[in-house]
This record gives structure tokens, C-alpha cells and sequence, in this order.
């Protein structure tokens, strides 16, 4: 395998492929990536078994072939070689030559044939959307995914497909997130997938916030993304994700109604002195006004006034403030919607327009 | 020299006597007896065994079969001082197939308790039955209304001998005992179904398993057993290993659920500890014991099982072969298992196994690396690690603590968080960071304990868990005590619990497995401050390992108040000062 490519033109694709290679491996050639030269086009694939993406440049070589070269060292020659430089690479017996002017590199590597290739997709359900709108499904439910729960299938996000929408809800038992959007499908009945963890933040790394479209095909044990030359193909978690329908409470009969910035400030604040392991917040309830406490082993205490419009009862609740924190970030719109029904119900948490974010707190008892 | 005094002259014991001194070593306590009258239930044949226990067995343990009953005549032999129709010859006793051949069973249970033995064989109209009274072999015999079979009744257990009466524990825990070697019994035998009533409420009850061991195991240990488990069966000139051994996340702090059986005998046997130890011990943390049910068989003529009086301890001839064996298939069973057979019934695995599935053309390849590749996920996943989470963590979590704004420590984490070196008043510390977790988490539980029980959080998604009946009888009865504990559960069946709140503390343990600890330290009657230093060790879980800023300070501060209280022993495994003696003892060159 030889060919010459301008080293601006090899560096986005290897960068791409780079994200998903693991610090660690736990084979030695996930550490590798896979080039592929054939006629007009190179493909490069990188993986650690779970996520793999693969992108590919149009450029004509001299001789085809495959190769895998350490992905690290790889990057980092490529990367550190001048702007606009051209480098010439060539496979020999069991080494890869770089050169590139007065700079020569051989880099040790791992067989072609033993890279680890996907299993091609089955039948699968299309879907076109904004890169846009997808990126903002997943960054605006994701941080509530659970981490390494015994309960595998939160170890991830739900993506729930229907014939004119497509939600996203992630939940650690604790707190859940659920995001809507509009959007034509090509499902006959409502469809649920788990995408694992690790999957969602590699999407969301490669997603930017143009609104140019990407094609998601999903079959049964996959999840693949293309955009553009890039295709981005994760494993599903096989499991059985919570109802979550039941978990949403109704809207109660008083809700709290305030400016989200000035709420997320005042807690911010607060929990300056909520160090805990459970980042404790103590809100107190009353009439058009919201009294937040916190307090750290040291005996220091904070507390914060801040105006809301409420019209229930005086109601004293316990919260996990990073919760809170976490859907008022993720809401964007001026005023937020608080319904607290008693110190043991859960919290909703929404955006004051048409409802298609839905945030639920459990409380705790301080 | 001349003896003075009296000179004792030498005379036989009375057979009363000389029995009682063998049931010393037969009959230890209730339990024993319900050993022996089970064995005998089997061997004759019985597919229906009832036991009625009263106060703990010291009342009353009645037992009922529907076996090939006793011959009339034979009655009173049966009673008799080694008498037993299960050996003949001297060439059976190398080749011992049944579970009992000694022949001082009954007669020694007869000679520490009252004893009503009714029996009725296929032919005879009617049963016979026969009382004793401490051993004494002049009864009468009388006609009895009975279905087929043999009804043993042991009235007074050690009622003639109070030393041994003094060493019983109290009724539940006597009974404890009892429902052991039913549980024992009823694990090895699934086609025969067992019922066992406790002072008239049953305790325990398998009917007659149509689907085979599997079914009965699961009946014993609850239903999640099997899904935990790697199944395993092997055959090697002429043994045969099969059974279950537990995955390294249901090790328990004891070594409570293992149970080997040799050719349908329970057997506790050191060669046989020492083969699953070897074979498991890389997984395991220390202290823990691995789960298992394993079925060896073999030609009963490689192995004495005549070398004690319970039965437990046997001889095999070919030791060392029967040893490694028994260490090979398991071996095979933790390494090979991992992500093949086992895979879609494992859910704690949660990385490697939807992984394994998907690149199938690797594993042709190069299976050896692939082999390897899965014990290391295997171990990473079984020890709490943190590198997976490193890069996710800091952007999801740390958004909103600008790292500078916050109290600036200055620490430094090695071997992936598990210790820190920090910079306190001008000392230099080493923390072990899970360890002083624990201690900071236990003195504040013991906290909360103290004042109000601790505090409780509600799960958004409540959680289902599966236990053993008896397990959900536990937690039914003792819920103020787990309430106190901070978990509120509902047992939604007689065999699944769904926890509804859990510990503050807790949010991102493993609480299924906190659960099972907590049920395993009540029913063993442990202390408080057992459970709750328990409960802390589970502050460390996989899931709930989040190292950042703000649990650093936490910790710091916490930890001067609960230094303490702290013992100075697990003071000095926690932290230490690396002042420069410290240092250049460390560094010291060698030699």
C-alpha cells in the first residue's frame, strides 16, 4: 500500500476515528486504526468494540491495501508535522513509512485482517434529521443517564421512535429526563432502543450544531449515524428500560412559576456550602417565595431568597441540588415551571412553552 | 507399691449407656436427627418426606414418608444397636451406595429421647407401632391406622442427657440448623418433594420438581441464582462435575451457601474447599466466599465414606486427581464462561456483554487474545474502577463548579483513585480514599442511627429485587428493622421484594447487594454495628465512585471528626503522614 496526501486533508478524518479509541485496550489492536486504500478512496475505522466510527476521504493511491498503524502515535505525527506539508506513506512487510521532507517515521503494525469489522446492519428503521436537533436530544437528557448501575438498561438512553416523534429519556433512579421532538419516521408502531452510555457521548462529541441532515438507522442491535462521510455505529443495550410514563408525575394545582436564571444562580450559591456527599439543598415553600438552605460539616450555612410566583402551602423539601441544577441548565427558556406536590413526591420540572421537556426530581429527606 | 483405695474393676457398659455415649457423637443436636431421618426416608425409597418441628426440634421432630416402610418383625431390630437392612457384606462396605449403613441411627436417637416409630410396609393392612422409652428394648408393639411408609417421632430430644440439653442454643437457632440440612437435603434430591412446618407454620416447601435440578436449585435460592451463575458439567475418566457456581458479585462474607455433594451426599471435604478456593480466589476479594452447588459422581468404590459417624468427612483414594478435576472445570467455568454461555443472563457485566456479541469475527481469529481479553473485563468489572468514567464524569457533573472557585485543594490521585496525597497543615497525608470513605460514612451513620434512624431517600424508579421466601419472610417480619436501616421494601410476591426508599448515602450502590448483606447479617443475629460497617463498605460500589473536588473537601473535613472516633489500628491503614522518616525508610536503598 502507498500514498501521498497533504497532511491538511489526512488529519480531520484520523481525528474523527481517534475519539473513540479507549485509553486502555483490552486487545492490543484496539489501540490501532484501520486505514484501507482502495482506487479513489480511503476509509479509516476506529473502534473499542462497542462504538466504532468510520470516515473516509476521496483520494486516488498509488497502490491499494490495508494496513493498521497505532492510533495515538499516528495522530500525534500527523498533527505535528507543518501546515500544508505532503506525506508520503507506504506499507512494508510489517512496518508503515511516513515520510514527510526531511522527517521519517516507521510505525510498528497489527495485521489488517485481524481489526474487529462489524456485523452488517439487519432490517432497519430510517430516520432524517437535523444534526441540530439530534444533538440537542441527547445533550439535554443525557447527563441523567446512570453510571455503572447494577441495572444495565440505565446505563444508557432511551430513544423512543413513533411515527411523528422521537424522545429521548435517560434516568439514574434518582432523577429523569425526557426530551421530544417533531420529526417524520419510518416506523409502523413505537419502537424503543437503549443506546449504552459510552455511545451517546462519542455521538454527541462528533455532532456539531449545524442544521445539516444526518440519516439514523436503527436495527436491531445497532444504532448507526452518517453524516456526511462519517458513520457512526453503536451496540444497543439488550434490556428492558423502566416505564417511564409512570414515573412522570401531573401537574399539581400550584405551581411555582420563576425566572430560571435567577433560581439556577441562587442555588448555585447555595451550594457553595452544601458539601456533603449528597450535595444536600434544603427549599423552604411560601407564598411568592422560595428559601433555599445549605449547610456543610463545618457548621456553615447559606441561604437564599428568591422570588417565585406560588399560591400552595408552606412545604419544606430536601433535593439533591446537582439534579435541580442539571434541568435548569438544561431548559432554555426564561421562566420555569416547578410543581411540588408534598416533601415525599417527586419534583416536575418544566419549560414555560409548549411542554416537550419534562424533567423529574425525587426529593430526599434531610 | 500397693494401690491404695478403691481399685475399680472393669465391667461392660449397659447397651443403654453404650448407646447414649454413641449418640454423643451421632446426635450432636436436633438437627443431626433430622439428618439421619431424612437419609433413612431416601433410602427407602420415599418421594414425599413431611417434617414437623416443635420448639426447635427439642419438643418434637416428626417425620413422615411414604418409603418401602419397615417389616413388622423387623421393628424392634430396627431399634437395635447396629442393626440396618442397607448392608450385608463386608465387599458392600467398600462400595457403600446408600446414604446410611452404620445401623446406630435410631438406636441412638432411642436412647437420648422418646421415640414412636410406625411403620407400614406395601402388603399389610396396617401399621405397626412401636414406643421406647430411653433405650429400653422391651415395648410392645401395637397395630396402627397408616398410609404406607415409615412416621418417626422423637419426643424430648436429650431429655436424659442434660449436659447435652445445656449446649442446646435457643429454639430459632436450633431450628436454623434444622432447616440447613433440609435445605441440604432437599438441593440434592429434586424428585422428592419436602415439606417442613416450624411449630405449625411451613417454612419451607418444594414439591416434586418436573423440570430437574435447575428448578429446585432455583427453588432454594431464590430465583436470581441462576441467572448469577455460571452453569457448568464436565466428565473426565469417570468423574463427573455439574452444578453452579455463582458469579464473583454474589460472593458472600460467608461461607454459608456452598454446598458440595459427593454421589448425592452432602460433604464438606478440605481437598474439595481447597479446589473451588484455588480456582476462584483470583476473582474474589479476600474475605469473600463464593456461591456454589456442585454435583460430584463417582464410582462409589474410590471413596470411603466411612470415616466419621456424620458423614461429612470422606477418603478419596485418587485425592489429588479428584482435586484437580474439580479445579480444572471450574477454572474453566470462571474463565471460559464469562462472556460466552453466560452472557445474556448476566446483567452486572454490563460492558463486556453486549460487546461480545457484536465483532463475532474476532473471536475466530484470535481466540486466545479474545480469552484473555474477557478476564480482564471480567476482573474490571467485578473490582470497582473508575477509568471508564474519567472523561464522561468531569462533563456532565462538574459543569456547574468551576474547579478554581471552589476550596482549593491541592491533592494528587494514584492507582486510579483509590489513594490520594494531599497537603494539610503543612504535612504531607497518603489517604486510602475507599477506605476513608467507610470510616467518615460509618460515623455518620452511627449518627443518624443513634438519633432518628437513618435517613431515607425515595427512589424515582423503584427497584425489584428477588429473594428466597424464607428471605421475604425475614424482611416482612423485621421491617421496622430495615426501616431503622434506612430501606423501606414491599414484598410484591412471596419471592420478589421492591424497594421503595434507600439509605441517603446510598444513591449510587449497589443496593440489591446491600439488601442481601443486610438480610444475611439479620438472620445471623449480628449487631448493629455490624450492619451498619456493612452498610459502609458499600459506599465504595462501582457505581457510587465519583472522586472530584468536592468529595475530596468533603471527605477532608469529615474525617477530622471522625478521626475520632476512629480505632487507631484502622487509623493507620486509612491515612498516614509521610513526614521525611517516613520517606527515606520508603526510598531506603536496598542492600
Amino acid at each position: 500500500m502507498k500514498f501521498n496526501i497533504d497532511r491538511n486533508d489526512i488529519l480531520p478524518p484520523v481525528q474523527t476515528v481517534c475519539t473513540v479509541i479507549e485509553r486502555r485496550q483490552t486487545l492490543p489492536i484496539l489501540a490501532n486504526i484501520l486505514i484501507v486504500a482502495e482506487g479513489n478512496k480511503i476509509t479509516f475505522t476506529g473502534t473499542d468494540m462497542e462504538v466504532e466510527v468510520v470516515t473516509s476521504i476521496k483520494h486516488f493511491s498509488e497502490n491499494p491495501g490495508e494496513v493498521t498503524v497505532p492510533a495515538r502515535k499516528f495522530l500525534d505525527i500527523c498533527r505535528a508535522l507543518p501546515d500544508g506539508s505532503s506525506i508520503e506513506l507506504s506499507f512494508n512487510k510489517d512496518q508503515v513509512l511516513i515520510k514527510s521532507g526531511k522527517s521519517r517515521f516507521t510505525l510498528a503494525t497489527l495485521p489488517a485482517t485481524e481489526f474487529p469489522s462489524t456485523e452488517a446492519l439487519g432490517s432497519s428503521n430510517k430516520i432524517s434529521i437535523s444534526q441540530e436537533d439530534f444533538k440537542a436530544l441527547l445533550e439535554d437528557t443525557m447527563f441523567s443517564m446512570a453510571q455503572q448501575d447494577v441495572r444495565y438498561y440505565l446505563n444508557g438512553l432511551l430513544l423512543e421512535m413513533e411515527k411523528n416523534s422521537l424522545r429521548a429519556v435517560a434516568t439514574d433512579g434518582h432523577r429523569l429526563a425526557l426530551k421530544e421532538i417533531k420529526v417524520q419516521t419510518d416506523v409502523a408502531e413505537t419502537q424503543q432502543i437503549i443506546i449504552p452510555r459510552k455511545g451517546v457521548i462519542e455521538l454527541v462529541r462528533l455532532l456539531d450544531g449545524g442544521d445539516e441532515k444526518i440519516d439514523i438507522e436503527i436495527s436491531e442491535n445497532h444504532i448507526r449515524v452518517s453524516k456526511g462521510e462519517v458513520q457512526f455505529t453503536s451496540k444497543l443495550i439488550d434490556g428492558k428500560f423502566p416505564d417511564y410514563q409512570r414515573v412522570i408525575p401531573k401537574g399539581g394545582d400550584h405551581p411555582i412559576k420563576t425566572n430560571r436564571e435567577a433560581l439556577k444562580q441562587g442555588l448555585v450559591r447555595a451550594s457553595i456550602l452544601s458539601n456533603e456527599k449528597y450535595k444536600g439543598i434544603r427549599l423552604i415553600l411560601q407564598k411568592d417565595l422560595l428559601k433555599a438552605f445549605a449547610h456543610n460539616p463545618e457548621q456553615e450555612e447559606a441561604e437564599e431568597e428568591i422570588e417565585i410566583k406560588y399560591a400552595g402551602e408552606e412545604i419544606e423539601i430536601g433535593f439533591n441540588v446537582t439534579y435541580l441544577l442539571d434541568a435548569l441548565s438544561a431548559i432554555k427558556t426564561e421562566q420555569v415551571i416547578l410543581n411540588i406536590e408534598d416533601p415525599n413526591s417527586s419534583c416536575l420540572i418544566l419549560p414555560d412553552n409548549e411542554i416537550e421537556c419534562k424533567y423529574v426530581v425525587m426529593p430526599m429527606r434531610l | 507399691m500397693a494401690v491404695t483405695g478403691l481399685t475399680q474393676r472393669i465391667h461392660k457398659l449397659s447397651t443403654a449407656l453404650a448407646n447414649q455415649i454413641a449418640a454423643g457423637e451421632v446426635i450432636e443436636r436436633p438437627a443431626s436427627v433430622v439428618k439421619e431421618l431424612l437419609e433413612n426416608s431416601l433410602d427407602a425409597g420415599a418421594s414425599e418426606i413431611k417434617l414437623d418441628i416443635r420448639k426447635g426440634g427439642r419438643l418434637l421432630i416428626s417425620l413422615q414418608d411414604n418409603g418401602c416402610g419397615i417389616h413388622p418383625e423387623d421393628l424392634p431390630l430396627a431399634l437395635a444397636q447396629h442393626a440396618t437392612s442397607k448392608l450385608n457384606t463386608q465387599v458392600e462396605l467398600a462400595r457403600i451406595n446408600t446414604l446410611g449403613f452404620r445401623g446406630e441411627a435410631l438406636s441412638s436417637i432411642a436412647s437420648v429421647s422418646r421415640l414412636k416409630l410406625s411403620s407400614r410396609i406395601a402388603n399389610e393392612e396396617h401399621g405397626w407401632s412401636i414406643n421406647v422409652k430411653h433405650g429400653d428394648s422391651q415395648t410392645q408393639q401395637a397395630p396402627t391406622a397408616m398410609d404406607v411408609g415409615t412416621n418417626v417421632e422423637v419426643w424430648d430430644l436429650f431429655f436424659n442427657t442434660p449436659a447435652r440439653r445445656k449446649f442446646l442454643r435457643t429454639d430459632n437457632t436450633e431450628f436454623f440448623h434444622i432447616r440447613e440440612i433440609v435445605r441440604r437435603v432437599a438441593l440434592s434430591r429434586y424428585d422428592v418433594s419436602f415439606h417442613l412446618k416450624h411449630n405449625n407454620k411451613t417454612i419451607l416447601q418444594c414439591s416434586r420438581q418436573e423440570g430437574g435440578i435447575a428448578e429446585r436449585v432455583q427453588a432454594i435460592f431464590g430465583k436470581s441464582f441462576l441467572s448469577n451463575a455460571f452453569e457448568l458439567s464436565d466428565e473426565r475418566s469417570g468423574l463427573r462435575l455439574y452444578g453452579w457456581l455463582g458469579h464473583p458479585e454474589i460472593a458472600r462474607n460467608q461461607m454459608d451457601q456452598q454446598y458440595f455433594y459427593l454421589n448425592g451426599r452432602v460433604i464438606r471435604d478440605k481437598q474439595v474447599n481447597h479446589a473451588v478456593r484455588l480456582a476462584t480466589q483470583e476473582q474474589l476479594y479476600t474475605g469473600k466466599h463464593v456461591v456454589y452447588v456442585l454435583f460430584l459422581e463417582m464410582d462409589a468404590g474410590d471413596v470411603d465414606v466411612n470415616v466419621h459417624p456424620t458423614k461429612q468427612e470422606v477418603r478419596f483414594r485418587q485425592a489429588r486427581d479428584v482435586h484437580d478435576f474439580i479445579f480444572s472445570v471450574l477454572r474453566q467455568a470462571c474463565e471460559g464462561n464469562t462472556a460466552g454461555t453466560g452472557s445474556s443472563a448476566h446483567p452486572d457485566i454490563s460492558n463486556s456483554q453486549y460487546i461480545s456479541g457484536l465483532f463475532a469475527g474476532c473471536t475466530l481469529e484470535s481466540q486466545e487474545k479474545d480469552i484473555q481479553e474477557r478476564g480482564a473485563q471480567y476482573s474490571s468489572s467485578i473490582k470497582p474502577g473508575i477509568q471508564a468514567k474519567s472523561q464522561a464524569k468531569s462533563q456532565v457533573r462538574d459543569q456547574y463548579w468551576d474547579k478554581s472557585s471552589s476550596t482549593s485543594n491541592n491533592f494528587l490521585l494514584i492507582e486510579n483513585g483509590r489513594y490520594l496525597i494531599t497537603q494539610m497543615e503543612n504535612q504531607i497525608f497518603l489517604l486510602d480514599v475507599f477506605l476513608c470513605q467507610e470510616i467518615v460514612v460509618l460515623s455518620k451513620l452511627e449518627d443518624d442511627f443513634a438519633k432518628q434512624g437513618i435517613r431515607r431517600r425515595p427512589l424515582l424508579v423503584p427497584l425489584t429485587m428477588n429473594v428466597s421466601i424464607e428471605e421475604g419472610n425475614l424482611v416482612e417480619r423485621k421491617e421496622s428493622t430495615f426501616e431503622s436501616f434506612g430501606l423501606k421494601m414491599e414484598r410484591v410476591a412471596p419471592d420478589s421484594l421492591l424497594i421503595r426508599e434507600i439509605p441517603l448515602l446510598f444513591e449510587y450502590a449497589d443496593i440489591t447487594k446491600l439488601i442481601d448483606d443486610m438480610i444475611q447479617l439479620i438472620k445471623s443475629g449480628q449487631s448493629n454495628g455490624q450492619i451498619l460497617s456493612m452498610m459502609s463498605g458499600h459506599v465504595n460500589d462501582a457505581g457510587s465512585i465519583n472522586i472530584d473536588d468536592s468529595l475530596v473537601t468533603w471527605l477532608l473535613t469529615e474525617l477530622k471528626v471522625a478521626s475520632m472516633t476512629a480505632t487507631k489500628n484502622l487509623k493507620n491503614s486509612a491515612w498516614r503522614i509521610l513526614d521525611s522518616g517516613m520517606l527515606s525508610n520508603l526510598l531506603k536503598r536496598k542492600g
